[in-house]
């Protein structure tokens, strides 16, 4: 299976990535960030590649359908989002900083992904055989990589104690909004996985809304940062108090995505 | 009146209100996640005990978000957001120096609110004015009648649904089903209306009332159904055998010959039971067998056994004939279990998503916002 090569090819780029971003910041030298940021954009293509090369082979066995099925496909596109996005904010804040926590964070998923989880291209059951499964999951998966993104600005946000001008790391300024922008990139897109979710429920099951424990943790998840923007907006979220809260929403995430599947039972244990 | 009526006023006016309910709403909704919802009392006893199941019965934690004060929460949120959205409606009409763009932006927060309110009112519409329900239909059967889910009553439709075929696909060469499928025709007045065949994730719409393919099964064939095939060898010089096909109670003369044959008994399941009655373990073929007389000239002349998975077993020496048991039809027929959903609340429901989704793009992507005090902005 050259899918699967090409996904542990994929998590070698994003180990070598992490690392040139670790020295980047270690060293403050801006060249470190901008070889770390052509090796992440590598891995970015390889692991494009692959999810269409996988796309390809399973369509060989006879059983073709798109790679966002299981749980190995969904961590490597969970990974393939978060890098992705984090390549994104990069260029529009033009800090190399960010790397340092985030493209960890994309190591991981990879990392886990190879080693943990069975990469078998496996036939879907009927009830998964909908194009609404392929909106629904690349719809909560970008909207859960706003939210790593999140996560990561608001780890760097607490590490910094002091304003420095070291012209690697953001400013805090500019930390908390890019920590705003990920919020709502993640909430808005959240929605949407959400409501593509409920959706094709009502096309597979006739009902929209079922309140099995997916479902429930999704909305916890999504009135965690529903909370953080009312409480933002109220003017009392500032500072390291919103990465702290920031840092609770994602914990719900991770719960929403992996802990539900191995701790709880419902309807989507199969993802 | 007025004096009581201004407290309460200004809790329902308050995002602290807001964030207050939310925060509930999530932390209770954890309940419902770790304690399975709506199951048989006996299985809650066997993991919980009888003191800890009776507490849980009373707060209401099988049935979280069915409780009333699960619902009252709900409410609370929803007259908290009528209350902010209505006192906010004046500022919407004053555009003062706002740009276009930024004046439309600042829309977004109330389209939003809104659309969380036209939700929960199609969900409202689905609950008094809809029905989930269940039926079964044999392949070939008709109904009009279905169950009505979480209670006895069932309901009646106002028009004939019949399933001509039921058919599970597999993927190739292997045991994993790919697709279950039902063939439906909606009949009015004995007459065909309308057809489809419908799947997992395509299902039949007809008069608001949709019909989702859901599971399967096989009834247990009729006894008059059931056949048995069957070989009858006389014994002697230069006779022909014969084969010939007989439901239970069944007599055949045989052609161009002097006897005839009788099915005495057809038992899908053989058993022998105590003091060696025989009867049928189920109504599964798993151990066909029959019980067969023979009479020539009008004198009962062979009376014995035969077993279909056991074909050497056969009578004493001195019988007439052999009979041989070679093959069984039960006639177990497929059913379809089928969702029978009306819910008019669906388009109100869709319609909420889609102001959702247009309220937070406005919310988000029009409005400048300050990052240095917090995200006061308006
Ligand atoms: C599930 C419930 C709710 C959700 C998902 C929600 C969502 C939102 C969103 C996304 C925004 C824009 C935030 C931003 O741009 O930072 C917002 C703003 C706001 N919400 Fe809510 N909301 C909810 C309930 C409520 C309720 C019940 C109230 C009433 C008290 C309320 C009052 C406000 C106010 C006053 C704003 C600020 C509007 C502005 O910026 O002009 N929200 N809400």
């Amino acid at each position: 299976m050259i899918n699967h090569i090409m996904f542990q090819l994929t998590t070698f780029f994003y180990l070598l990535s992490t690392i040139a971003y670790f020295l980047c910041v270690g060293t403050k030298k801006e060249g470190f960030g901008r070889v770390a940021s052509w090796i992440g954009l590598a891995g970015f293509a390889i692991n494009t590649a692959a999810m269409a090369i996988r796309w390809v082979e399973s369509h060989r066995l006879g059983i073709g359908y798109v790679p966002l099925s299981n749980m190995y496909e969904s961590m490597v596109f969970f990974a393939w989002s978060i890098v992705g996005l984090h390549l994104l904010f990069e260029r529009f804040y033009r800090s190399k900083g960010l790397g340092a926590v985030i493209m960890p964070l994309g190591f991981l998923c990879m990392g886990v992904a190879i080693l943990a989880l069975s990469p078998g291209i496996r036939p879907l059951m009927p009830a998964l055989q909908s194009s609404w499964l392929v909106y629904h999951v690349v719809t909560c998966f970008l909207g859960y990589a706003g939210f790593a993104i999140s996560f990561g600005v608001s780890l760097l946000y607490l590490f910094k104690k002091e304003e420095k001008k070291n012209g690697i790391l953001p400013s805090r300024k500019t930390m908390e909004e890019i920590n705003y922008k990920a919020i709502v990139v993640g909430f808005l897109l959240f929605a949407v996985g959400i409501i593509t979710g409920a959706v094709w429920a009502n096309y597979a099951w006739g009902t929209y809304w079922s309140w099995d424990p997916k479902e429930t943790w999704s909305l916890i998840t999504w009135f965690v940062y529903a909370i953080l923007l009312h409480m933002r907006y109220t003017g009392r979220l500032v500072g390291r108090r919103m990465a702290y809260v920031s840092i609770v929403g994602f914990v719900s995430v991770i719960f929403t995505y992996w802990g539900v599947n191995y701790l709880l039972s419902g309807l989507h244990s199969y993802a | 009146m007025k004096k009581l009526f201004k407290p309460i006023h200004g809790v329902f006016l308050s995002l602290k209100t807001t964030i207050f309910l939310l925060f509930t709403i999530a932390l209770v909704s954890i309940i419902g996640t770790l304690i399975p919802q709506q199951k048989e009392a006996g299985q809650y006893v066997a993991q919980y005990g009888l003191l800890l199941y009776r507490l849980f019965d009373l707060l209401g934690f099988f049935d979280v978000y069915g409780s009333w004060w699960f619902r009252l929460l709900l409410i609370l949120l929803l007259v908290n957001l009528v209350f902010c959205s209505v006192s906010r409606l004046p500022r919407i009409s004053t555009r003062g120096n706002l740009s276009k763009k930024e004046w439309v932006g600042r829309l977004g927060p109330h389209i939003t609110h809104a659309s969380l309110i036209v939700i929960l009112a199609g969900s409202l519409i689905g609950n008094i004015w809809g029905f989930k329900g269940f039926v079964n239909i044999p392949q070939g059967e008709s109904i009009e009648t279905i169950a009505l889910k979480g209670s006895q009553e069932m309901l009646g439709l106002d028009f004939t649904i019949r399933c001509d075929k039921f058919a599970v696909s597999h993927y190739p060469g292997t045991e994993t089903p790919k697709e279950y499928l039902s063939e439906l025709i909606v009949l009015e007045k004995g007459q065909e209306v309308f057809k489809k065949t419908i799947r997992v994730n395509d299902p039949l719409q007809y008069r608001g009332v949709t019909f989702y393919q859901s599971s399967y099964g096989f009834l247990p064939s009729r006894p008059e159904e059931r056949k048995a095939e069957l070989e009858i060898i006389p014994k002697g010089n230069g006779s022909r055998s014969s084969r010939l096909q007989l439901a239970e109670g069944e007599t055949k003369q045989v052609q161009g010959t002097d006897y005839k044959v009788e099915l005495v008994a057809l038992i899908p399941d053989f058993s022998l039971g105590e003091g060696n009655r025989i009867f049928s373990r189920s109504d599964q073929p798993n151990n066909p067998a029959v019980q067969v007389n023979i009479y020539q000239n009008g004198k009962l002349s062979y009376k014995g056994w035969a077993f279909l998975k056991y074909p050497d077993f056969h009578g004493s020496r001195n019988d007439t004939h052999r009979v041989k048991f070679i093959n069984y039809s039960g006639g177990e027929r497929p059913y379809t279990g089928l969702m029978v959903v009306k819910d008019p609340g669906i388009p109100v429901v869709w319609a909420g998503f889609g102001l959702l989704i247009l309220g937070l793009i406005l919310s988000f992507f029009l409005r400048r916002r300050s990052f240095q005090k917090g995200g006061k902005d308006d």
